[in-house]
């Protein structure tokens, strides 16, 4: 350890440099949220009182806004919401048996209206169907709002929060729609729904003088909604792939919400579709926000094709508080709910994933799978996954690790229309795609006569043949690897061995796994030298194939 | 360990300090302690093997997440500025008087450093965990865990230096020579 490393132990561990806070007092307010000396566990009570300082500010934004309580109200309300409930198709189905909590209340600020009409609340999750009536408008802005969050009266609210809108044709507004994982603690609950703002944006475009035929690295200025300069550089991925590696470097790196630059082709005025796999908004090493755009080679013409950098400009931001004071319920939903705990491995012989609670509410069905092992392992080997219940598939949607047990991983499937399903209705488990992470490979590759000259050598992995392509590029050192080979998943990272310790190469490309795609680019800056010995850090093998299926009920 | 109270009693300071150095703001970490026991008493703790790492893995996920909640926040609070003019006019004056009290203070100098590079300062030096526990920790592969710590310590240095505190305080002739790093740092 070197000396800035002893000083910062020795400071950082100095008990008098640190003053604690009441620990007693502490500890009341955590037996007051349910969990006691004696080691209880599985209470759902609130996590604990808090020291009210927290609040003042957002309770002062509060009381601003005229608040209106309303109480739970159902009635049967039909509502044609479009396809905005196309993806969340539970939801339709609770709406159709009038489970829907009617609320009704609106906020008009500068002409603009917000009007709040359903609710659907489960075990699982709280939706909120809205309208937003902004009046006279231009066609080229998009409204929606902004910031929207659910604060119930003890807990702060959860994140997987999101919303969306949709132009209502018929009815000349925007339909909108709320969810997040808070659920009521008790049967009814009133809780706090709060926007920040309610914005218009318009898509704004500058062209670009791009080469692509230069591999090199181009740099072009905007000076536009804070963005300075965008860089640029093409990659051949494959000889029918583009990559082009961009970042945008703002003003303010720190202030870069709601701009979204992307860059676009246009064959005259026809507008080229990227290929699938884009990444947007990574951070740089300096607070740039970077892009992966992927193009059919075929699509471009090297002089004839144009590029874009299409962002968006805000045109209006009608600030909050946007605030209504809610009681929300859950009681109509309780009669269709049911949670089963179960003890299931994911396939014969798995002990790293296992199935653990199945719960079934009026508007979804969710898996939740414990799935243990090392960080980088702890992902579902199956990339698809889908139940059959009563002879019909739901597709399911991946919702992430939950926040409370960092190693659940829940699955949600949306419940359609007409399907019945109680605790003895027949659902089964499967899991489709299987990739398998691999990290026995420690041997290294050896490149050599390394110059700006591209050369590929073929180095078996795992019974596969990969090429290694590597190739000098101004003062840095390319390495790229892939297989002809599908069943290839593709290498992860990699790093240089021996006389770098193990530095690892920058990926260029997003490598993800059951992508289909096992090409993948790794640079090294500043590379000096004319031989590398590069070593993986995993690999994966993609089986497309190969299927579990896990019966979970009866 | 058998009871809340018992592992209350044991990690109490060791979450308070690492919550502190990583939010630098003491009611933050003080709820943010809170948070976290409550989280561990209403999970399966009894069954952890290696119960501080598994704790300081959940402290320093939770610390990212709230910077990550407080980031927003202030963004919110600076689009709303006209709702609290008048306090925050104090509180610039307030923290004027308290940056220069404490100016001394590491925690302020860890504060100035970029979130995901100060968990893995914390975790190194606040609770030794080796380079591959702190990767594990933060769920980043080890090649990324060096790279922060070494940049983490380049930064630092140029923070002290800026800062003017005295060379004596972090330089001690009985340690190793300058120029290795990120070498004496992988343990």
């Amino acid at each position: 350890m070197n000396k800035l490393g002893h000083a910062l132990k020795h400071r950082l561990n100095e008990d008098k440099a640190v003053k604690y806070p009441d620990f007693e007092d502490m500890w009341t307010r955590i037996e007051q949220a349910g969990c006691n000396s004696s080691g209880l566990r599985g209470s759902s009570a609130p996590a604990g009182s808090r020291r009210t300082r927290n609040w003042s500010k957002i309770a002062a934004v509060a009381s601003l806004s005229v608040l209106v309580a309303a109480v739970p109200v159902y009635a049967a309300v039909h509502y044609n919401w479009g396809n905005l409930l196309s993806s969340n198709e539970g939801i339709q189905t609770a709406l159709d048996q009038n489970l829907g909590q009617q609320l009704g209340q609106s906020i008009t600020r500068d002409g603009v209206t917000l009007t709040l009409r359903t609710a659907i609340v489960d075990e699982n999750r709280t939706v909120i169907l809205y309208s937003l009536d902004v009046g006279a408008h231009t066609d080229t802005d998009f409204w929606s709002v902004k910031g929207m969050t659910l604060q119930g009266a003890k807990e702060r609210s959860k994140e997987g929060e999101y919303n969306y809108e949709q132009w209502d044709e018929e009815n000349k507004r925007y339909n909108g729609y709320f969810e997040s994982d808070w659920v009521p603690g008790q049967d009814t609950e009133q809780v706090t729904l709060a926007a920040d703002a309610v914005k218009a944006v318009s898509v704004q475009d500058l062209e670009l003088p791009l080469d692509v035929e230069s591999m090199k690295m181009q740099s072009f200025p905007v000076g536009r909604e804070g963005m300075q300069k965008i860089e640029i550089q093409p990659f051949a991925q494959s000889k029918d792939k583009l990559l082009l590696s961009s970042a945008v470097t703002f003003d303010d790196p720190v202030n870069k919400e709601g701009i979204f630059p992307q860059l676009v082709a246009y064959n005259g005025t026809t507008r080229v579709t990227g290929l699938s796999g884009g990444t947007f908004g990574e951070p740089g090493d300096h607070g740039e926000y970077k892009m992966k755009q992927y193009f059919k080679t075929g699509d471009i013409t090297a002089g004839q094709t144009t590029f874009k950098l299409e962002y968006t400009k805000q045109e209006r931001n009608i600030a909050g508080p946007w605030s209504f004071e809610l009681k929300l319920s859950k009681k109509q939903m309780e009669s269709g709910t049911h949670i089963q705990a179960l003890q299931l491995p994911l396939e014969t012989g798995d002990t790293d994933n296992t199935i653990e609670k199945l719960s079934v509410t009026p508007t979804q069905v969710r898996l939740s799978i414990r799935t243990e092992g090392k960080s980088f392992r702890r992902q579902l080997p199956y990339k698809k996954y889908s139940l059959e219940v009563s002879g019909k598939t739901l597709e399911g949607r991946y919702f992430g690790y939950s926040k409370e047990d960092s190693g659940l991983l829940n699955l949600r499937f949306e419940r359609p229309a007409g399907l019945v399903i109680d605790k003895s209705t027949p659902i089964t488990f499967v899991g489709k795609y299987k990739v398998t992470i691999h990290t026995e490979d420690k041997a290294p590759t050896l490149l050599t006569n390394i110059s700006t000259e591209k050369q590929t050598l073929i180095r078996e992995v795992g019974g596969y043949p990969v090429n290694w392509t590597y190739y000098m590029q101004g003062k840095d050192l390319y390495v790229e690897t892939g297989s002809e080979d599908p069943h290839f998943g593709g290498i992860n990272q990699t790093h240089l061995g021996e006389n770098y310790k193990n530095l690892p190469g920058k990926p260029v490309t997003s490598n993800f796994s059951g992508d289909g795609n096992n090409k993948a680019i790794d640079v090294y800056k500043d590379f000096t030298g004319t031989e590398a010995s590069i070593y993986m850090y995993f690999y994966t093998t993609d089986d497309p194939d190969k299927e579990t299926r896990v019966q979970l009920q009866p | 360990m058998e009871s809340n109270r018992e592992l209350f009693e044991t990690y109490n300071k060791d979450v308070y300090r690492t919550c502190y150095y990583m939010v630098h703001d003491a009611a933050d970490a003080e709820d943010l302690c809170q948070e976290i026991f409550i989280t561990v008493f209403r999970s399966n703790w009894q069954s952890v093997e290696y119960l501080k790492s598994w704790m300081m893995k959940i402290t320093v996920n939770t610390c990212l997440n709230h910077l990550k909640r407080r980031r927003s926040l202030q963004q919110k609070v600076a689009a709303n500025l006209h709702f609290f003019q008048g306090k925050s006019a104090v509180d610039t004056v307030e923290g004027l008087v308290e940056q220069k009290e404490t100016s001394q203070e590491w925690a302020i100098h860890l504060s100035r450093l970029p979130v995901k590079i100060r968990a893995v300062l914390t975790l190194r030096y606040l609770h030794d965990f080796s380079l591959n526990e702190v990767s594990d920790a933060l769920s980043i592969p080890l090649g990324t865990t060096k790279s922060r710590l070494h940049k983490g310590l380049k930064l630092m240095k140029n923070v002290l230096l800026e800062t003017g505190i005295p060379e004596q305080e972090w330089k001690g002739e009985h340690y190793e020579q300058a120029g290795a790093c990120t070498q004496a740092s992988i343990k």
